[in-house]
C-alpha cells in the first residue's frame, strides 16, 4: 500500500487512486479537523499544507499526493501556540468554527510567502475562503495582528 | 453550630461535625465516598452539588455548566456560564461548559429547548440567575455552619463565602471536601429569590473570552459531521428532478452492484425537514457503501426512475406571479388592525403605494448536514447537531415506531446553521436506515445536495399604502392618516401567530386574533409607529409549500418585512417633504400599544423584571437608538463626499416577544460606472442587559455582513421546480472583499436581556436602500440589489 506522510508520521493508505485526499484525511486517517465544504474547491474549509503550500484538499487526488508532506491543522502546533492560532484566540474570531481550520491553514501559508502584507493584499489571499458567520473583519485583524507582532517570524 | 435552622432549607449536610454524626472520608477519586463508621457499607453520596439540571459543582468547587440550547456559533454556553457564574459568585476560571445528550428523562427536567428566534438568553437569563441565586445561598448557610458563623453576617465572592464579621472565608471548594449538600432546588425557592441589579454584576457585562474558542482554532471541535461509530456505514442521497412532489418508481443499480467496490444498497426514503410542522414529505434514494467516497461513486452509478408530476414543473417567476394574484384575494388574516385604516386612507387628500419583492435565501451553513444514527441494545443513538433535541427524539420515536425513551440525542457543534439545522432530513434518513439495514449509518449531504434539499427563506410579495394630508401645517404624524400592509409569504410552520385588534392608537388592550402560519413571517411588520391607523394583513403562501419546503432563515420574516415598512417611511417622508430622521422621530413616542410593558406595577415601587419586562420603554427605546446611530454617523454632516449619501432605518426585530430595538445609519457611494458600494454601517442596539459585550458585537458584525450579502448578492432560483443553485460557484453571496466599516454601539436599560443573534440583519437592506434614494432618487424596490446594478 502506498504510504502518506501526514503532520510528520507515515501512513499506509487503502484508497481508490482518484479518492479526493480531504476525504482520506477525514475517514481513513480520522484527521476531521479539515473540513468538508463543498468539494468544489469554492470554500476553503478544506485547506491544508502540501509541502508548505495551501492547497484545497478535496481538489486533489490521492495518488498526486503520495510522496509529499501534508500539513493539516492538527499539525500546526502543539497546545494552540502558532502565532495565528493565538491572534485568533487574542480576537475571538471564531463563531461557529467550522471554516477555520482553513482559514488558518490558508493565513499560515500566506504570511510565510509574504510577512509584511497591505491589508489590500491580506483580504486577496483571503477571499476564497468563505465563512457564513462573515467573521471576516476578525480574520483580518488577526492577520494584521500577527503581521504587526514580533512573533511575524515565527509563522 | 451557628444554629442553622437545617429542616427549613430542606437539604441535608452530612459532615464529620454533621447533626447525624455520620463520618465520612472522601478518597482521592472523586465520588467515591466511605461510611468510617461501616466501611463495609459503602455510602453512596453525590460527589458534588447538582442542585439543578443546569449546573453541577464538584468537589473541587469547579463548577460545569449544562447547555442544552444548541451551540451554533453564537457562543450560548458561554453567556449561561457568566449568567450562573454571576448569581453563583463564581471565580470565572473555576468554570467550564458541556453539552449533555438529550433523552425522555433529560427532557422532563429541562423542559422542551429549542434554539432559535434568538430567544436563548431571553428564554434562560431568569430562570438560570435564578437557581445560581438559590444555589449561591445553600453555599452561604453550608460555608457558614463551618465556619461557625451566622449565615446572615456571610456573603459570597469569587467561589468564597465570607464571614467579614470575624475576618474568616472559606473556599466553595473546601466546602464541597467537607461537606455534601444533597438538594434539588424547589419551584417555591425559585420565585422567591432575589436577583443582583445590573449595576451589581461583576461577569455579566464583562467580555471575557468565549469557552469555546480554543477548540475552535486546532481542529478537536466536534461537529456532526466528524461523528464515528466502528462498523458504520455511509449513506449518500440521490435526489429527485423537483424539490416536492416526485416520488420513486424504481431503482436500478446493477451497475453499482457491478463496477463499485463497497457498493451496499440503495434504500428509497420518505423524509422530511421537521416533521410535525406540515411539511410534505421528500422521497430520496439513499446509496448505502462501506465508505463515502464509494457512496458517492455508486450514486453516480445508479439509475433512479422517478414519477414527476406536472403540478411541481414551475419557475421562481410563476411563483412571484401567484404571490401577487394572492393578494388581491380574501384569503387573509388580520395580524395588526388600529382603527379603521382603509377609511381614513380613501378619505385622505393623497394615497401612496408602492410594492416590495424578495426572492428565496438558502442558508448556505458551511457545514452540511449530516447524521449518524447507531442502535446499541434497542436505543438508537443520534449523533448529530440539530435545534432541539427535545423535539428531535420525539420525531424520530414517531417516525420509527418506538417509544421516546428509546431515542437518544447527542449534541454535536454545527458548523454554521441560520436556521439550516432545524431541518432534520438527513436524521431521518440515517435513522430509518439504520433500522432498515441494522448497521450504524452516516448520512452525509454533498454541497449540491444541501441546495438541492434546501429550505430557503421564501419570497415574498408585500404592497404597502398611506393616506397623505396636503395640509403642511400638520404635524407628522397627522398628515399621515393611516398605514396598510399587505403581505404575501410561505409559512415556515404550521403554526397560528396571534395578532392584535386595537381600537385607537392610544388601545393598549387589544382583541386577540390567530394568524395561521404565520410565526416567524410576519414578524416586523407590527412596528412601532404611532400611524393613526393600521391595518397588516398576511395572505398564507401556501403553493409556495407545496413547492418548496419554506424554512426559517436568519431573522425570518424580518428580512422582506422590515425592508418594505422602513423603505415605505422613507417613502412617505419624502413624499410630506420630511427629514426621514425627524419623521422616525416623530412617530416612535411608544403611544398606546407602543409603549412596552409598564416599568412598575405601582408608582413608586421597584421596576419590575422578568422576560416579559423586555418591551419596556417601547418604541420611545427606539427613538433613542436612533438618535445615537444618527449621531454617531453625523446624519446630516454638510462634509459628505461627492457620489455619496447616508440611509436610515429601525426596527425591534426579531418580533414584538423578543424586541431588541435597533437603527442603523449606512454610507453608500456611487462609483462612476454606477455600482453601488456600502462604505459604512453604523449600528446602535438596545439589548436590555448585555451579558457579553464582545460576543453581541461579534454578533452584529455576522449579521450585517449577512445584510450585506443578502441586500445585493442572494438568490435561490426554483427552475422546472427544482432549486436551481449545485454549489458556491452559482450561489453568490459576501466573500472577504469589499466590507463596510462596522461601527457598533450598544445601549442597556439593566431590565432584561433580548436577543442579538439575527435581530440587526434586517436593518441593512432598507438602510441601503434609503441611502441610494438619497444618493440618486432612485428607490429600489426589489432584492437582491445585484439585479438593479449598476444604477446609470
Amino acid at each position: 500500500m502506498p504510504k502518506l506522510t501526514v503532520n510528520n508520521k507515515s501512513y499506509l493508505v487503502n484508497a481508490e487512486p482518484d479518492t479526493p485526499l480531504l476525504w482520506v484525511l477525514r475517514e481513513e486517517l480520522g484527521l476531521t479537523g479539515t473540513k468538508f465544504g463543498c468539494g468544489g474547491g469554492h470554500c476553503g474549509a478544506c485547506t491544508v499544507h502540501v509541502n508548505g503550500e495551501a492547497v484545497r484538499s478535496c481538489q486533489l487526488r490521492i495518488d498526486d499526493v503520495y510522496g509529499t508532506y501534508v500539513t493539516t491543522i492538527e499539525g500546526l502546533s502543539s497546545g494552540n501556540n502558532h502565532p495565528v492560532q493565538k491572534a485568533w484566540i487574542d480576537n475571538q474570531v471564531p463563531q461557529c468554527g467550522y471554516c477555520h481550520s482553513g482559514q488558518i491553514m490558508q493565513a499560515v501559508s500566506f504570511l510565510r510567502n509574504n510577512p509584511s502584507p497591505s491589508d489590500e493584499e491580506i483580504q486577496g489571499a483571503m477571499r476564497g475562503n468563505l465563512c457564513r458567520c462573515m467573521t471576516y473583519k476578525r480574520i483580518n485583524k488577526a492577520i494584521r495582528a500577527v503581521v504587526d507582532s514580533d512573533e511575524i517570524s515565527e509563522v | 453550630m451557628a444554629g442553622t435552622d437545617l429542616s427549613r432549607r430542606k437539604f441535608l449536610i452530612s459532615s464529620a461535625a454533621g447533626v447525624g454524626g455520620l463520618v465520612i472520608a472522601q478518597s482521592t477519586l472523586a465520588g467515591s465516598v466511605t461510611n468510617l463508621l461501616d466501611p463495609g457499607s459503602p455510602l453512596m453520596l453525590p460527589e458534588n452539588f447538582a442542585p439543578s439540571v443546569w449546573f453541577t459543582m464538584q468537589s473541587s468547587g469547579e463548577t460545569t455548566v449544562h447547555v442544552f440550547r444548541q451551540e451554533l456559533g453564537q457562543h450560548v454556553g458561554t453567556a449561561f456560564a457568566q449568567m450562573i457564574a454571576e448569581e453563583l459568585e463564581l471565580d470565572w476560571s473555576k468554570v467550564s461548559i458541556d453539552y449533555p445528550s438529550v433523552d425522555a428523562g433529560i427532557v422532563a427536567q429541562t423542559g422542551l429547548q429549542m434554539t432559535g428566534g434568538s430567544q436563548s438568553v431571553l428564554e434562560s437569563f431568569e430562570p438560570l440567575s435564578r437557581a445560581a441565586a438559590v444555589a449561591r445561598q445553600f453555599l452561604i448557610d453550608s460555608g457558614a455552619e463551618i465556619l461557625g458563623s451566622e449565615p446572615g453576617d456571610c456573603f459570597a465572592e469569587n467561589s468564597f463565602v465570607v464571614d467579614p464579621i470575624f475576618d474568616q472565608r472559606i473556599s466553595y471548594g473546601q466546602i464541597l471536601a467537607q461537606t455534601v449538600i444533597d438538594h434539588k432546588i424547589q419551584p417555591e425557592e425559585l420565585a422567591e429569590v432575589k436577583l443582583k441589579a445590573r449595576q451589581d454584576y461583576k461577569i455579566v457585562g464583562q467580555a471575557v473570552p468565549a469557552l469555546d474558542i480554543e477548540e475552535k482554532v486546532n481542529g478537536k471541535a466536534r461537529y456532526g459531521i466528524d461523528a464515528r461509530v466502528p462498523n458504520m456505514v455511509f449513506g449518500k442521497v440521490s435526489l429527485a428532478p423537483t424539490r416536492l412532489g416526485s416520488t420513486i418508481e424504481y431503482v436500478n443499480d446493477a451497475a453499482a452492484r457491478e463496477e463499485i467496490d463497497g457498493y451496499l444498497q440503495t434504500l428509497s426514503v420518505s423524509t422530511m425537514g421537521f416533521p410535525g410542522s406540515g411539511e410534505r414529505r421528500t422521497d430520496v434514494a439513499l446509496v448505502v457503501a462501506d465508505s463515502y467516497p464509494a457512496a458517492m461513486r455508486a450514486e453516480k452509478a445508479i439509475s433512479v426512475k422517478w414519477r414527476v408530476p406536472d403540478s411541481q414543473l414551475v419557475n421562481s417567476e410563476e411563483l412571484h406571479q401567484g404571490a401577487k394574484e394572492l393578494a388581491s384575494t380574501d384569503d387573509y388574516d388580520t395580524f395588526v388592525k388600529v382603527g379603521d385604516a382603509e377609511k381614513a386612507i380613501s378619505a385622505s387628500d393623497e394615497i401612496i403605494r408602492a410594492e416590495y419583492r424578495t426572492e428565496m435565501i438558502e442558508h448556505a451553513a458551511l457545514e452540511p448536514r449530516s447524521a449518524l444514527v447507531q442502535k446499541v441494545d434497542g436505543i438508537y443513538h443520534i449523533y448529530s447537531g440539530c435545534h432541539s433535541g427535545a423535539v428531535l427524539i420525539q420525531s424520530i420515536a414517531a417516525e420509527l415506531g418506538v417509544p421516546v425513551e428509546n431515542v437518544v440525542y447527542h449534541p454535536h457543534l454545527i458548523g454554521g446553521s441560520f436556521g439550516d439545522k432545524i431541518y432534520t432530513d438527513q436524521i431521518l434518513a440515517a435513522a430509518k436506515a439504520c433500522k432498515e439495514l441494522d448497521r450504524p449509518v452516516k448520512v452525509m449531504l454533498t454541497r449540491e445536495d444541501q441546495f438541492n434539499l434546501g429550505h430557503p427563506k421564501t419570497v415574498s410579495y408585500q404592497a404597502l399604502s398611506a393616506g397623505i394630508s396636503n395640509d403642511d401645517a400638520l404635524s407628522y404624524p397627522k398628515r399621515i392618516a393611516g398605514m396598510t400592509h399587505d403581505l404575501v409569504a410561505g409559512p415556515s410552520f404550521d403554526r397560528a401567530m396571534p395578532g392584535r385588534i386595537y381600537d385607537t392608537a392610544d388601545s393598549q388592550q387589544a382583541t386577540m386574533t390567530e394568524v395561521a402560519g404565520g410565526v416567524g413571517v410576519v414578524s416586523g411588520s407590527d412596528h412601532w409607529y404611532d400611524v393613526e391607523t393600521v391595518d397588516v394583513k398576511y395572505f398564507p403562501y401556501k403553493r409556495m409549500n407545496e413547492l418548496v419546503p419554506v424554512g426559517a432563515v436568519r431573522t425570518v420574516g424580518n428580512f422582506f418585512t422590515v425592508f418594505a415598512v422602513e423603505s415605505f417611511i422613507d417613502e412617505v417622508a419624502h413624499k410630506i417633504g420630511a427629514d426621514p430622521l425627524d419623521l422616525r422621530l416623530s412617530l416612535l413616542k411608544g403611544r398606546g400599544r407602543n409603549a412596552g410593558a409598564p416599568a412598575r406595577a405601582n408608582p413608586g415601587e421597584e421596576v419590575l423584571r422578568g422576560s416579559s419586562q423586555v418591551t419596556v420603554g417601547g418604541g420611545s427605546r427606539l427613538a433613542n437608538v436612533l438618535k445615537v446611530a444618527a449621531g454617531q454617523a453625523n446624519y446630516g454632516s454638510p462634509l459628505m463626499k461627492r457620489n455619496t449619501a447616508q440611509g436610515i432605518a429601525v426596527a425591534a426585530a426579531e418580533g414584538r416577544h423578543n424586541p431588541t430595538f435597533a437603527a442603523c445609519v449606512a454610507d453608500v457611494e456611487r462609483s462612476a460606472g454606477g455600482n453601488i458600494k456600502v462604505n459604512k454601517l453604523t449600528v446602535c442596539a438596545d439589548v436590555g442587559v448585555a451579558i457579553n459585550p464582545d460576543g453581541l458585537k461579534s454578533q452584529i458584525e455576522g449579521s450585517l455582513l449577512w445584510g450585506i450579502s443578502s441586500t445585493f448578492y442572494e438568490e435561490a432560483v426554483l427552475e422546472q421546480g427544482r432549486l436551481q443553485e449545485s454549489n458556491f460557484d452559482g450561489y453568490q453571496w459576501q466573500r472577504n472583499m469589499d466590507l463596510p466599516e462596522l461601527d457598533i454601539h450598544i445601549v442597556e436599560n439593566g431590565v432584561h436581556p433580548s436577543g442579538i443573534g439575527e435581530n440587526t440583519l434586517a436593518l441593512v437592506a432598507p438602510a441601503v436602500c434609503n441611502a441610494i434614494q438619497n444618493l440618486t432618487g432612485k428607490r429600489l424596490r426589489s432584492l437582491p440589489l445585484k439585479r438593479h446594478l449598476p444604477l446609470v
